[in-house]
């Protein structure tokens, strides 16, 4: 008979959703959903208020990664009054960005991922998190946590607090970092150097050992990969270019405006969630499904630019067999190695003259009626899209998520993971590890559905098997 | 709060509440109110987060100021604090509450610093910037526990 499993909700993730497995009338896994069930509208409501507005208001989407749509927004603005932003605040921005990346990715596989990894897939629900990881692993949490409040602390530093922070603005960023703050950061360097070291060496010997099966149908599959590339190829998180490369290494676009992102990238929409479907549109929908994020950054690159990461970007194309690193249970290491590509930046951004010096804001009024900004967030590319009237008042808002342009590929590592753990004949009750599993395969991508639906909540889980005439067959729920 | 580095070894006050939603904000407003000194750091939030055990641990004696929906109290307490995890579904991946915090502190810093709580009794969370009236009469009375507990600082 016809069935599907239903996870409802996914837990350890930011936002709220549900997964259900499809099984056709032989009882045969036939398709994976996950469903993005929350809405809030924030493309609608932002009508009517002035651009330099929606740095402020876009960061109200999340309270983890604010900073992303903050710059977003103030990339778009500075488009919109056509002005150059000071050297000094262009690299201020930098080393905002950078310390929200190295905050976020401590955030994913610290608190959020790593009790999978170290207290087993098997292992009580209630003991695995954060906590669990306390009392298991107490030097590697507290590194973990020390981590994350160091990148925490600079975005304090920096923009007055740590979250929704009204710092950076069209045109630049509102106050220099301080000498003082400059000090303390390079203070706190080397241990931040340290945490990362210690959770690279102990995830890769999981990597070498136990955790083997999952890099293999954690979505392992080719996709394409987009992020933005600096002019000489190098790792870039602020500024640059889109790159779209092919499972094979093909780069099949580069050196791409966003101004131009309507023309690479459609956006479909399934009646099941509220995430839309983002593809590129010379492959068609499904078939232009693309990843992004931290491992589509590392793929698209040809290098970092900084020694240790270099050394750790091609450790991660040796595991992962080639230039293109297919598995999405690799991102896992790679933020690992953005991380490291973020603190080395961060040193060589506060080793440099310019950071301190000259301007920090560019003034102008309005001189363009339509603008589209990006940047790297944590989860990937963001892009945002403004038309403003002659009194500078938005009239339609796009807002481009990381976490919604790797939904198809989300769906896809569910069916994938779904497909090697479901056990056969599929039982009446849905087994605990197969549920950790699905959840863990999602949260790869480290989705923040705040963001990709502009929704509010938290995300617990729940898994549904349906039949094939929409039956609830069974359920399970945390 | 300031973008300042932070004093370290002393006092640190954390006011906790959402300034947005009515009386939920009174440890914002009576730690915004505080006179800067180099022997307190003072730190606003909406939330406990895991990472603040670090600030904890640089400091010798820690006050959090919250609002206290208590039906049954009418003034505002100064009251101590020990540490107690109590573990709840999000596994702390993102909030606890102060003597969780203060447990977590222990647990990954070491010894966490004498703590006290200041709890202002309060009624209305609706949105807006505006304290009720019943918690307005209790500033006077709040103001003066947040002074005696300063008042003991060396």
């Amino acid at each position: 008979m016809p069935r599907t499993v239903l996870i409802d909700p996914v837990t350890r993730i930011e936002g709220h959703a549900r997964i259900s497995l499809h099984l056709d009338d032989d009882g045969r896994l036939v398709d994976a959903r996950f469903h993005v069930v929350e809405y809030r509208g924030f493309e609608k409501f932002c009508e009517g208020h002035p651009f330099t507005e929606m740095a402020g208001i876009t960061a109200r989407i999340c309270g983890i990664c604010p900073v992303s749509h903050l710059l977003a927004a103030a990339r778009t603005g500075d488009k919109l009054l056509a002005v150059e932003v000071p050297p000094a605040a262009r690299r201020l921005r930098r080393l905002l960005n950078l310390a929200q990346i190295t905050q976020s990715h401590a955030l994913s596989f610290f608190h959020l991922s790593s009790p999978d990894f170290l207290l087993g897939w098997e292992s009580d629900p209630a003991r695995r998190s954060l906590f669990g990881l306390i009392e298991a692993e107490p030097e590697l949490a507290r590194a973990g946590i020390r981590l994350r409040q160091f990148g925490q602390q600079i975005l304090e530093l920096l923009g007055g607090r740590r979250i929704h922070s009204a710092w950076v603005v069209p045109g630049g960023v509102r106050s220099p970092l301080a000498a003082e703050a400059r000090a303390w950061i390079l203070e706190r360097l080397p241990e931040a150097r340290q945490a990362v070291a210690a959770a690279l060496e102990r995830f890769k010997r999981l990597l070498d050992g136990p955790l083997r099966r999952e890099q293999r149908c954690f979505g392992e599959f080719p996709s394409l990969f987009l992020g933005l590339v600096g002019s000489d190829g190098r790792w870039e998180c602020c500024e640059g270019s889109l790159r779209l490369r092919a499972a094979d290494g093909t780069v099949l676009a580069d050196g791409l405006q966003e101004d131009d992102y309507r023309s690479l990238l459609g956006e479909a929409v399934e009646p099941w969630s509220y995430l839309k479907f983002p593809y590129v549109r010379a492959l068609g929908y499904p078939d232009g499904m693309y990843r992004v994020g931290p491992l589509a950054r590392l793929n698209v690159c040809d290098r970092v630019g900084t020694p240790w990461a270099d050394a750790e970007l091609a450790e991660l194309r040796q595991r992962g067999g080639g230039p293109v690193v297919l598995s999405s249970f690799a991102y896992h290491l790679a933020r690992l190695v953005e991380i490291v590509a973020c603190l080395e930046a961060i040193e060589d951004l506060l080793q440099d003259p310019a950071l301190l010096q000259g301007r920090l804001r560019a003034r102008a009024s309005l001189n363009r009626l339509e603008a589209v900004g990006v940047s790297e967030a944590p989860r990937g590319t963001l892009f945002h899209h403004y038309r403003v009237d002659e009194q500078g008042l938005i009239t339609a808002v796009n807002l481009v998520i990381a976490t919604g342009q790797n939904n198809l590929a989300m769906n896809r590592t569910v069916l994938q993971i779904a497909r090697e753990f479901l056990p056969d004949p599929v039982p009446a009750e849905i087994p605990e590890p197969l549920l950790n599993r699905v959840e863990a395969g999602i949260r790869c991508f480290d989705p923040c559905l705040s963001c990709s639906t502009h929704a509010a909540g938290q995300m617990p889980l729940r898994l549904e098997l349906v039949a094939s005439d929409g039956r609830l067959l069974a359920e399970r729920q945390r | 709060m300031s973008a300042a580095v932070q004093p370290r070894g002393l006092d640190l006050v954390i006011g906790i509440g959402n300034p947005l939603r009515g009386d939920d904000g009174v440890g914002w407003l009576l730690v915004q109110e505080l006179s800067r000194r180099p022997s307190l750091a003072a730190r606003c939030v909406q939330q406990l987060t895991p990472e603040l055990v670090v600030e904890l641990a640089e400091h010798r004696r820690v006050l959090f100021v919250d609002a206290w929906q208590a039906p049954a109290a009418t003034r505002p307490v100064l009251r101590p604090l020990l540490p107690h995890l109590e573990e709840t579904a999000d596994g702390l991946s993102h909030r606890t509450d102060p003597a969780g915090l203060l447990a977590l502190c222990a647990l990954l810093q070491g010894p966490p610093p004498a703590a006290m709580e200041l709890l202002v009794p309060a009624r209305g969370f609706g949105h807006g910037r505006g304290l009720s009236p019943g918690l307005r009469r209790q500033l006077p009375a709040a103001r003066q526990l947040l002074r005696s507990w300063m008042a003991c600082t060396s």
